[in-house]
């Protein structure tokens, strides 16, 4: 068993199997700096509980192809990124700072679904970005690629 | 209030955790028109949307095929790119049926549809010369035309084809894909035939259609089988640029054949899209018509 710190000070334990689909974690354990309680500034309790959660799942996920698994695994993972927007960021920073590259993967996906149909307004809003182009420049762009532009698809909600 | 107020703050900071590494992992996973609109979100994502887009084109093109037109000459390949190396054993002379001369018809998603004949196409081979494995179709049936060639009455197949071919990968992990070919006589008359063939059926096909306006194809003192050799593909729906300025359309899951109406003014330009070019200049570059 290896033991968690959230920044909220929680701990929690959680198997060595599983937590080794963490890189970070995985080279600490085999550098021998995990003998006692791990701490982790940057993730909060809340964040850490999803990340369990999904590592527990995850943990046989070799053996899930051989027993027929998969479509199990398919739909825990579709539920899983079921959540919040800011939550969904909490995880991916969460698994970008754990190195944990098949949840971050899930989860940049998942981003980018949610993105993809967007309008440059909305993307702007829903990531905090603030443009910094000319009107000049982002004309430019925009007749560069009018056909980007438009479309039946095109989701200007924040959401 | 507060409990807004509270809630902003901690969005701003959540966005301002988000290190470019995670925007430029979610920027891999748009599609090309996203892509091409995001360009415009701040001048960061401007930069990052360009980087990502050239390593599109640099990791899913590695180079092309290429062929002189003169018959019976040797097949190469030309590296585009320096740093994707194909891993294994890439054929580059497309050598696999020993000796044997072969011309490359079409390709699609890095496989190659040859054939052994440039005239009277029949027998077609599928290829892919990243494992150098290959499948041959069953030749095309002969038409019921009789064509008199060298003095003798013979049934035969179309002497000149405008070819599609397309591809469609059923399982990444191991290559398994399946694949159409259709063709046509050009040049056409009023009726077409199009002859078609599915990996899934493994047989050819024919269906003829009846034309409302017969397609007229561009004179030029080149043979028409240098003009029209493929066409491109997309969603199981067969294009072919004639010179008369006209999209010839087939689609293979409807099973029908029509020519769109292109409005006034349009200027139409060919490019040989596809991964294996003919090594002939005329075939490389735009052609443009106003």
């Amino acid at each position: 068993m290896v033991k968690l710190k959230s920044n909220d000070d929680k701990e929690f334990e959680v198997e060595e199997a599983a937590v080794i689909q963490s890189e970070m974690i995985k080279n600490m354990i085999e550098d021998g700096c995990a003998t006692s309680v791990i701490p982790l500034p940057n993730i909060d309790s809340k964040t850490l509980i999803k990340v369990i959660e999904y590592l527990n799942k995850h943990i046989n996920m070799g053996k899930a192809a051989e027993t027929g698994e998969e479509d199990d695994l398919k739909e825990f993972d579709e539920q899983f990124v079921n959540m919040g927007w800011e939550e969904l960021f909490d995880v991916i920073m969460a698994a970008n700072y754990l190195n944990i590259h098949e949840l971050m993967e899930l989860c940049c996906q998942s981003a980018a679904d949610r993105l993809k149909n967007k309008s440059v307004r909305a993307v702007r809003e829903m990531l905090k970005i603030t443009n910094d182009l000319t009107e000049e420049e982002e004309q430019e762009i925009i007749n560069d690629a009018p056909w980007a532009f438009e479309g039946p698809e095109i989701d200007d909600t924040v959401n | 209030m507060n409990e807004l107020s509270k809630r902003n703050n901690k969005c701003d900071q959540i966005v301002m955790e988000l290190s470019i590494d995670i925007i430029i992992e979610i920027l891999h996973r748009f599609p090309s028109k996203s892509l091409a609109r995001f360009k415009s979100v701040s001048r960061s994502w401007a930069l990052h949307v360009s980087n990502c887009r050239s390593q599109r084109f640099s990791t899913r093109t590695i180079g092309f095929f290429y062929q002189p037109m003169r018959t019976h000459s040797q097949i190469h390949f030309l590296f585009t790119s320096s740093e994707n190396k194909v891993k294994g054993n890439f054929d580059e002379s497309v050598n696999f049926l020993k000796g044997c001369h072969l011309h490359l018809i079409a390709s699609s998603i890095g496989f190659l549809l040859c054939c052994e004949q440039e005239i009277y196409q029949r027998h077609y081979y599928v290829y892919n010369p990243a494992t150098r494995q290959y499948f041959s179709l069953p030749q095309v049936p002969t038409g019921t035309k009789n064509v008199e060639l060298a003095g003798i009455n013979v049934q035969t197949c179309a002497k000149y084809v405008a070819i599609g071919f397309n591809c469609k990968l059923d399982d990444i992990n191991n290559d398994v894909i399946s694949f159409t070919v259709v063709r046509y006589q050009i040049p056409a008359e009023s009726t077409v035939t199009i002859e078609s063939f599915s990996s899934q059926s493994n047989v050819w096909t024919e269906i003829t259609f009846a034309l409302q306006i017969p397609l007229v194809f561009y004179r030029c003192h080149y043979h028409p089988s240098k003009w029209l050799k493929s066409g491109g593909a997309i969603d199981g729906v067969f294009y072919w640029l004639d010179f008369s300025s006209r999209i010839n359309v087939y689609d293979s899951v409807n099973m029908c054949f029509w020519s769109p109406d292109i409005p006034d003014g349009l200027t139409l330009s060919i490019l040989e899209i596809s991964w294996c070019i003919r090594g002939d200049p005329m075939l490389c570059k735009f052609v443009s018509r106003t």
